[in-house]
């Protein structure tokens, strides 16, 4: 199984609401969008009204939040059938989700849970990713998790992750802002994130803003999508550029979302480390 | 999974726990505290579905207030299903059990019913509505037999107090006007045309008029019982309203 369309190699934005208008009617070029489909599982209405337009115009991408892949469980058998029923009506260009899980019985946590590091573990994600490549008829692109917490075995979850990838013919979503998060948080640097993944399964990445917040007596590095794109995110978009060419990004904004050109300017600045000329590249650094 | 279990489960109750002092076996104790990561994303997110989904009823309490009834309502029902989109029903009915606000604000329970009919009205499916275009051809005595039943958007609505008089002036007015709760019962309709969702205060004769349509009696039966409550209620002049709304299911005949 593999999808035969993918992203284009250019930026795109997250899609919100209040930003339909402006989104519907900006004509750069290249531009696509990504939306979490857990917010279109409604039966009918202007939601979906304003997804088929968008799907209609633009390179499309459907991220989703709740599968819990990493999860004990199977991935709920509900959720899959509504988020099959969208991706059956939009055809969206990619799909994708998180190495992570979030629900136990009959609770969903809302949050994207590190998933434990071990054999058994890798055979569950398998299992789940297949499963639901095997019900959506397409692959999926895997997102690497952010880390607050010092778990056993910390250090093999790259490798855990491009496992996971290469056993089930699924892609990886590398998200940079992730990768920072987890440098900061935890006995993780983005080297071991950078050796572990290779350029040619990696089919989208996020770029996205930190929060710091005070927790005891530390900072953590919180992966809250509530702010611009740091600074560190930025040089790492530079350099896995450089290594990978260029692929397709996404600015990720969930919280505290501000106007549709302040996004656009963020997504230009992608898009301008995107263009840069390889010659350049290779003379920077 | 015989390694892992205990991993999901001591994570799990770390974050739905309450206590200052967290266990989580997993990470040790003295990285236990860092838990909170977690728990602050999970209650975040899922008071924040609250919070937004119920837009009259902050609007009214305020935010902090608001973030209060919000965490109590998500400590008793955890979310059981991914798609926040369907989660909160149940806020409506535990406002009504909520000692405070039954104290202080009786009515906030019946404003909390109309702000989920906005959302479900929103999201209800995409169905054409009976159209005149329809009836053309159907002799004038067809007409009372006819069972349309109601647009899947339509939610019907009463109250034994001006619950709608409050929700509406806080859903539309700038300046909220003052609603006298001696004002009594309201009964109300939310439903969906094309993309916009309407809302409109009944009488009680259109209320019952309505509901016994949506319950699939024919208009003659419907018209009936309205009577009861209105004698100069008029079948014809209620048809083409409705009508001309999109109230009505399409292909009724």
């Amino acid at each position: 199984m593999s999808n035969n369309r993918k992203l284009p190699d250019s930026a795109g934005i997250g899609l919100k609401p209040i930003h339909y208008e402006d989104a519907m009617h900006c004509a750069e070029p290249g531009l696509w969008f990504e939306i979490h489909p857990e917010n279109y599982m409604v039966a009918g209405g202007p939601r979906l009204s304003w997804l088929e337009a968008f799907a209609q115009k633009f390179p499309m991408s459907f991220h989703g939040v709740g599968l819990s892949l990493g999860g004990p469980d199977r991935p709920d058998p509900e959720h899959l059938k509504r988020l099959k029923r969208l991706t059956d009506q939009f055809d969206p260009v990619q799909v994708s989700e998180h190495l992570a899980w979030s629900r136990l019985g009959d609770t969903y946590f809302a949050d994207l849970l590190p998933p434990p590091v071990s054999a058994d573990a890798l055979d569950r994600v398998v299992a789940h990713i297949d499963e639901t490549q095997e019900v959506l008829g397409r692959t999926l692109l895997i997102e690497n998790p952010s880390l607050y917490l010092p778990l056993p075995g910390i250090e093999d979850l790259p490798e855990m992750y491009v496992e996971a990838a290469k056993r089930t013919g699924a892609g990886l979503l590398f998200d940079l802002n992730n990768i920072i998060v987890c440098e900061a948080n935890v006995d993780l640097s983005a080297e071991v994130w950078l050796d572990a993944v290779p350029g040619h399964l990696v089919g989208e990445i996020h770029i996205a803003g930190a929060t710091p917040r005070q927790i005891g007596d530390e900072t953590i590095l919180i992966d809250s999508h509530d702010a611009p794109v740091g600074e560190p995110v930025w040089e790492m978009l530079a350099r896995v550029r450089k290594l990978y060419g260029p692929k397709p990004v996404l600015i990720e904004r969930d919280d505290n979302i501000p106007s549709f050109a302040e996004l656009m300017a963020e997504r230009n600045r992608a898009e301008q480390v995107l263009r840069q000329p390889e010659r350049e590249m290779l003379h920077a650094g | 999974m015989p390694g892992d279990e205990g991993f999901y489960q001591a994570m799990a109750e770390a974050i739905l726990d309450n206590s200052d002092e967290p266990m989580v076996p997993i990470i040790g104790a003295d990285a236990a505290h860092r838990i909170e990561a977690h728990r602050g994303n999970y209650r975040t997110s899922v008071q924040s579905v609250i919070v937004s989904g119920y837009p009259v009823v902050s609007r009214i309490v305020g935010d902090e207030y608001m973030q209060g009834l919000a965490q109590a309502f998500v400590r008793d029902h955890p979310p059981s299903i991914a798609s926040l989109t369907l989660y909160g029903d149940e806020f409506p009915a535990f406002l009504r059990t909520f000692a405070p606000v039954q104290n202080d604000l009786p009515w906030l329970s019946a404003v909390a019913e109309l702000d989920r009919a906005w959302f479900a009205a929103y999201g209800a499916a995409d169905t054409p509505p009976l159209d005149a275009k329809d009836l053309q051809g159907a002799s004038h005595g067809a007409l009372p037999l006819m069972k349309p039943g109601l647009a899947v958007s339509a939610q019907l609505l009463r109250f034994k107090v001006p619950a709608y008089s409050i929700w509406r002036t806080n859903k539309e007015d700038e300046q909220v006007k003052a609603i006298d709760l001696k004002k009594g019962a309201e009964w109300a309709l939310v439903w969906r045309e094309n993309n916009t969702v309407h809302h409109a205060a009944l009488s009680r004769a259109e209320y019952v008029f309505l509901n016994n349509v949506e319950a699939g009696q024919s208009l003659a039966q419907a018209y009936s019982e309205s009577c009861r409550f209105d004698r100069a209620f008029d079948l014809q002049q209620q048809f083409s309203r409705w009508l001309s709304a999109g109230l009505f299911k399409g292909e009724a005949r």
